[in-house]
């Protein structure tokens, strides 16, 4: 599903370039769980926005899908993005000002799909996860656990091929947090690609492979469950 | 401070701006306040008016009748004194010096009693107030007039010859610079009244209106309203006996005259009262303003001033959420709220102080631009006397008390464990942010839709249809100075191939006309005596009709074959207050002149005279062989057709020196006449347009403020969006939408605010247009779009934002 080939970004100030991606190469494909870790400054972030195109690699190849990404103009990104790709972050990312309802819904919002619809799908996905009775809530009226089914929530509303995860349970305590790696299981299982930046190596044993990261570099990789595509 | 640059230079723009205008408005409502105040014991002087009523018509003049002055001091001991200014038709003044000849045609030659320094104490350089004008060959100049014919010699004692006569006249006082001086009554030159035959001739006539009269009251009269309108309650019977000899040497025996409902009173008008408070009462020797152009001014500063003092609030609370994190650790620290309210304070008045100073240089930058705008001569120095300086520190001063107070205390109240939590949004604060933005955008809208109905009713009075030909007319003054001649030398400029016709009349559009009462009747033995009617008239030669192109609706004109010295052409606004259907053949009498009767050849469709803010006047036509009566003026005009006036302007000249070379030639184009009948007008216009520009940038600079500030909020939010597919269009639109809808609801509210203050406005017009709909539409799009480019700015500049930065920043 995913080809990156020697795939690199720098970072420039006035005075230091910094080299945040060194041609790094691997392979992901379609139903995988992968878990990305490594200490920070390693490039975790910078390859997981690449992935999930909200950045432009500087130089190298991004096959997504059997495309090729890498030089997409934004416009072309977004599109991409919206259809195919799921977000979760470690700080969640809800809009304040939005109930969890209308924060579930945005993606869709964003695609296009019809109110009726959206209506249904919200209430499958809320359903699915729990928190049908918080859906009239705002984020900060709920707990962390709480906020975080959310995400996910709003991360697979739109049915994507595709979830980033980055640290999804960095700000959760260990029971909330397995919760949500439980959750993320269960999609993966259900044939959604999951590739997850974590620094729990607890939470990186729930994936099918690791890849060690240092410098912008590749330096291992373990495969800790044969994973047999569906395909 | 310098964290927030951005913010600071917003502010201090804002502030900036509406201080310049409030400073400006200041001196400008200040000068227009301080009218006559100069002269001394300004509150015992008073001028005396005369408000009357001759059968349809009612008028209320700063005229009095030349005996009334006379008269008061008489009967009342309450009148210490009086004098009487009198504005006589141009003439010549003429200097012969080392160097020549000096000969101008002067206008501004104001004929007085020889007290009249004395009571109203013009500030003199040279002379004594007391005798200069004492002598009949006495004249004071002003600094001008002394450059204009001496140069730079002493011009007191030397000697300037003034009319046809060529009447030697000692110059025996210099006044001081009048320029810059607020008086309702200016003048070039002062001559003693007995010089002018038409003053002395009428010394006996209580109906004959041209000159002013002030009267000094004595202190004790003064100081108690009762005893004043105890006096003015005494006049109604001084008149009965004073001027029932004049009402009966005109044919109206003063108690008929009364009886028939007629009225003849006289009124005191406080001399400082002329300039502002004078209404409905007509002069054309006083300066007189509006009152309501102090209070409309007024209030367009104070709006201005309190949308900068709004937008300076406004961006220091909407930075509440933003410093609240500050505020939160410096209480955890231990800072006491008094200090953190000390510490907003401190920082609103520096902001405020240098806006003000900001201020006082821009004033004195555009100073010459504002007084060439408004009229006025006000000196950059002005702002530091009259407690200008103290008015603007304490606005300084109030503005930073109450741009600071608020967000001080509504900053310092919060909990700072809430704050550190991230608890607070700046939702809280909206309503009263929005509420803000709806006001500023509610002034700035009243504003634009005002100043579109003002320039369209201007541009209505200029275009209208006055009746007559204003285009390609050229009008030659002093016509008189050319006696017999002037009948032949209208035809040699008839003459010339360029000029299509002229004509010579006794008066001409926009620069007055002779007005009497008159009787219309059926026929001569008819003594059903009709109501008088007021005609305003000039005596006109057989060419004037086609000269101007007046359309006669019924008759004739004037013709050469006929003798016309008894007849008169009417204006249609004369025959239907008449109520004559067919006036042709009807008759008027004029007790004024030998009773004579005239008979109505012709009616001619209405023109206007003057300016479209007086209406259409019952007006007549009488040939220049009735010898009706001599106003002295007369005035050649000639409708031409080439693309070069100026060569024709010379031939003409020319013609002119053959004619008559002691006095200049002089002319003018009657568009222009027209024009400068509305300089006024448009001066005022432009000033309400500028503040009008200024309160929309002042209202968008605050707006700008608050949309960078909200997208900033927000950065996160759309960061989010972003990641979740949004384009930027849609944030744009997420952005911009809230903002625009506070712009509409500002027009809601603006837009009936606006239609009652214009149509009270329009009021003022004779011929006024209905408010033009599309007004309201043009204010709201251009409102709209200036919101839009402003909002759209600081919106795409978010949208465009790498979302991954903005989630970076958390």
């Amino acid at each position: 599903m995913i080809t990156i080939t020697d795939l690199e970004k720098y970072y420039a100030t006035e005075e230091v370039r910094t080299i945040a991606l060194n041609k790094l190469s691997f392979k992901v494909n379609e139903g995988e769980f992968v878990a990305i870790m490594g200490p920070s400054g390693c490039g975790k972030s910078t390859l997981l926005n690449i992935l999930g195109l909200l950045d432009d690699p500087d130089g190298g190849s991004f096959v997504f899908n059997g495309i090729e990404v890498a030089g997409f103009n934004e416009r072309k990104r977004a599109d991409l993005r919206k259809h195919n790709i799921g977000f979760v972050f470690q700080s969640f990312n809800l809009i304040d000002e939005l109930t969890v309802l209308e924060n579930v819904e945005l993606p869709l919002i964003y695609t296009g799909v019809k109110p009726a619809e959206r209506k249904a799908r919200v209430d499958a996905v809320l359903e699915k996860m729990q928190i049908m009775h918080r859906r009239k809530h705002f984020p900060q009226q709920l707990s962390g656990g709480q906020q975080q089914r959310v995400a996910v929530a709003r991360a697979v509303v739109n049915n994507p091929k595709l979830i980033l995860a980055d640290e999804p349970t960095g700000n959760l305590d260990s029971s909330n947090g397995n919760e949500v790696m439980d959750l993320l299981t269960e999609l993966n299982e259900a044939g959604t690609t999951i590739i997850m930046v974590t620094h729990s190596e607890h939470d990186a044993k729930y994936s099918h492979r690791i890849i060690r990261m240092l410098d912008g570099q590749k330096v291992t990789e373990n495969v800790l469950s044969e994973y047999v595509s569906s395909k | 401070m310098l964290k927030n640059k951005f913010y600071a230079t917003i502010s201090i723009i804002g502030l900036t701006i509406g201080f310049t205008v409030g400073v400006l408005i200041l001196i400008w409502i200040q000068d227009e306040l301080s009218y006559d105040n100069f002269i001394e014991d300004s509150g015992q002087i008073y001028r005396v008016n005369i408000n009357g009523k001759m059968g349809d018509n009612t008028f209320y003049a700063g005229y009095t009748p030349p005996p009334a002055g006379a008269a008061l001091v008489d009967n009342f001991p309450e009148v210490e004194s009086y004098t009487r200014i009198y504005r006589p038709n141009a003439g010549v003044i003429e200097s012969k010096t080392a160097e020549g000849q000096h000969l101008f045609n002067e206008t501004d030659i104001y004929a007085v009693d020889p007290n009249f320094l004395e009571l109203l104490t013009y500030p003199l350089a040279k002379g004594d107030p007391k005798t200069c004008l004492q002598s009949a060959n006495s004249i004071v100049i002003t600094p001008q007039i002394a450059k204009k014919y001496f140069g730079n010699t002493d011009p007191m004692g030397q000697i300037l010859y003034y009319g046809k006569d060529k009447q030697p006249l000692k110059v025996t006082g210099l006044l001081k610079d009048l320029t810059n001086l607020p008086a309702t009554v200016k003048f070039d030159m002062l001559m003693p009244v007995q010089n002018f035959g038409d003053v002395t001739y009428f010394n006996w006539s209580w109906v004959w209106l041209n000159m002013a009269t002030y009267v000094k009251l004595t202190s004790q009269t003064t100081e108690d309203p009762k005893t004043l309108t105890n006096l003015e309650s005494k006049f109604p019977d001084m008149l009965k006996t004073q001027a029932a000899s004049a009402f009966e040497r005109i044919g109206q025996p003063y108690k008929q005259f009364l009886k028939n409902g007629n009225y003849w009173n006289i009124h005191l008008q406080p001399l400082t009262d002329i300039h502002l408070h004078s209404g409905e009462i007509v002069s054309a020797i006083s300066d007189q303003g509006d009152i309501q152009n102090i209070y409309i001014f007024g209030l367009i500063a104070f709006s201005i001033i309190v949308l900068a003092c709004v937008n300076f609030t406004n961006l220091a609370t909407a930075q509440a959420s933003r410093r609240s994190k500050e505020i939160g650790i410096r209480k955890v620290l231990g800072s006491p709220r008094s200090q953190l309210i000390k510490q907003f304070l401190t920082e609103a008045f520096l902001y405020t102080i240098i806006s003000a100073v900001f201020a006082v240089l821009l004033v004195a930058l555009i100073l010459p631009l504002f007084n060439s705008l408004s009229g006025k001569t006000i000196p950059f120095h002005s702002i530091f006397s009259n407690g200008i300086w103290l008015i603007l520190l304490g606005l300084t001063l109030l503005t930073a008390f109450l741009a600071g107070i608020y967000p001080a205390f509504y900053l310092t109240s919060f909990k700072p464990v809430n704050i550190l939590k991230n608890s607070i949004t700046s939702k809280k604060n909206g309503l009263l942010r929005n509420g803000l933005v709806v006001f500023q955008f509610v002034i700035a809208i009243v504003l634009v839709i005002s100043t579109i109905i003002v320039f369209t009713q201007l541009r209505y009075t200029q275009q209208r249809d006055l009746g007559y030909d204003k285009e390609n007319i050229l009008v030659i003054n002093n016509g008189e100075k050319l006696d017999a001649g002037v009948e032949s030398f209208r035809e040699e400029i008839a003459a010339i191939p360029q000029v299509e016709d002229a004509t010579s009349s006794t008066g001409i559009f926009t620069k007055g006309s002779f007005g009497d009462f008159y009787v219309p009747q059926t026929t001569e033995t008819d003594n059903m005596v009709a109501k008088d009617i007021s005609l305003g008239s000039y005596l006109v030669d057989d060419h004037f009709i086609s000269t101007l192109n007046l359309k006669i609706e019924q008759g004739r004109e004037f013709d050469a074959r006929f003798n016309d010295s008894l007849s008169v052409i009417i204006n249609e606004a004369a025959a239907k207050q008449i109520g004559w259907e067919n006036p042709i053949g009807q008759k008027i009498r004029y007790p004024g002149g030998n009773m004579e009767y005239y008979t109505v050849i012709g009616v001619v469709k209405d023109f206007n005279l003057e300016s479209l803010h007086s209406s259409i006047l019952p007006f007549a036509l009488f040939s220049k062989s009735s010898q009706s009566y001599d106003t002295g003026v007369s005035f050649i005009t000639l409708k031409y057709k080439t693309d070069n006036p100026k060569e024709l302007i010379a031939t003409i000249e020319k013609e002119w020196k053959n004619y008559q070379q002691d006095v200049p030639f002089e002319y003018s184009f009657l568009d222009d006449d027209l024009n400068a009948a509305y300089k006024t007008d448009l001066q005022q216009a432009s000033l309400f347009g500028i503040f009008t520009a200024l309160s929309i940038f002042v209202a968008c600079l605050g707006l700008f403020g608050l949309v960078a500030f909200t997208a900033q909020q927000r950065t996160k939010e759309i960061g989010i969006r972003k990641i979740l597919g949004a384009r930027v269009t849609e944030i744009i639109k997420l952005l911009s939408m809230d903002f625009l809808r506070l712009v509409i609801l500002a027009m809601l509210v603006a837009s009936p605010i606006a239609w009652l203050a214009m149509n009270q406005w329009l009021q003022d017009f004779a011929y006024r247009i209905n408010i033009p709909w599309w007004a309201f539409l043009v204010a709201g799009i251009a409102a709209l779009g200036i919101a839009l480019i402003t909002v759209s700015f600081q919106a795409i500049k978010a949208a465009i934002a790498n979302p991954v930065k903005s989630l970076r920043t958390e």
